[in-house]
């Protein structure tokens, strides 16, 4: 029984994640930088940090990233791999700094989002473009990460909130 | 919010703010440089307006056809007539400072611009460094 309820709560949360992840196109991005993202579907990783165990979360992201890349055609594709590496960089970071517990939900968020973009910019450099002056972007991409780091970490607070809520009901 | 957290954006923001030294800034744009995996393949005078054709790379057939046009005019630099398929690069605009940059992911181009840096020393005005 314990066992249902994970799984309905991993693909409630994939599905809820995925769903942002193709969504948020739609919102602008104030910087010049190509294939910005704000990546608002983290939101739910860093909700699922609180909610569900490590392994889970870690499922969630593996999840996110493979189906977002297929519904939006981008499988196998260099955004793919940017976004493999950004994610799992991300997830990884946001784990260890949780397991800390010295950083609340807007400290654990804004490192995920920073870990993240390094992680893009690095495949980017190293692997893709294979030029060092890639790194232009990074204050752009280390200010807005931190902002959307601060956004991602209210809407966990508002979600799990929500979700403590709808559990009594 | 706790402490840790305050520490960590400013941490963040510091980096930023050190890492905006490093991109060049204060120069007048003088030469476009576009790379192609990683190696300089053209080299323009922004001052010359123009046209140029811009081979990206393609494994497959060998770079031989053109990816990109790269217009310059008026001091500017933009991409069009790009042949992937999101035209992430043409949608970036035009730029005309260094520091600025253009991007193909697909075709692993970077156009950049590399200016002439005025010493501010008062003495002489056109003493220039690289």
């Amino acid at each position: 029984m314990e066992n249902n309820r994970k799984v309905v709560r991993i693909a409630l949360f994939v599905s809820l994640a995925l769903a942002v992840y193709l969504v948020e196109n739609a919102v602008p991005v104030p910087v010049p930088i190509p294939g910005f993202k704000w990546g608002f579907s983290n939101f739910v990783v860093l909700m699922s940090l609180t909610m569900l165990g490590t392994r889970d979360v870690l499922w969630i992201v593996i999840f996110k990233v493979l189906l977002g890349n297929f519904l939006s055609g981008k499988f196998l594709s260099p955004v793919f791999f940017i976004s493999c590496f950004g994610n799992l960089s991300g997830v990884l970071s946001m784990i260890a700094l949780s397991k800390t517990r010295c950083f609340g939900y807007i400290g654990i968020s804004v490192i995920g989002a920073f870990a993240n973009n390094l992680a893009q910019l690095a495949v980017c450099g190293v692997w893709l473009l294979r030029s060092v002056h890639i790194w232009y972007f990074f204050p752009y991409i280390a200010l807005m990460g931190t902002v959307s780091g601060v956004l991602n970490a209210l809407m966990a607070k508002g979600g799990e909130q929500w979700f403590r809520t709808y559990r009594k009901n | 919010m706790r402490k840790g957290d305050w520490l960590l954006i400013g941490g963040v923001l510091l980096l930023s703010v050190a890492f905006a030294y490093w991109i060049p800034h204060r120069q007048a744009a003088s030469t476009v440089i576009v790379e192609v995996d990683g190696r300089e393949a053209y080299r323009y005078s922004i001052r010359e307006d123009g046209e140029y054709p811009i081979r990206g790379y393609q494994p497959a057939v060998g770079r031989s056809e053109t990816t990109h046009i790269l217009h310059i005019r008026n001091g500017q630099v933009y991409v069009e007539e790009a042949r992937c398929r999101d035209k992430i690069c043409e949608r970036m605009g035009k730029i005309d400072n260094p520091g600025q940059l253009i991007v193909c992911v697909p075709y692993k181009v970077l156009i950049r611009l590399e200016g002439d840096r005025v010493v501010d020393t008062g003495a002489h005005p056109d003493a220039v460094t690289r």
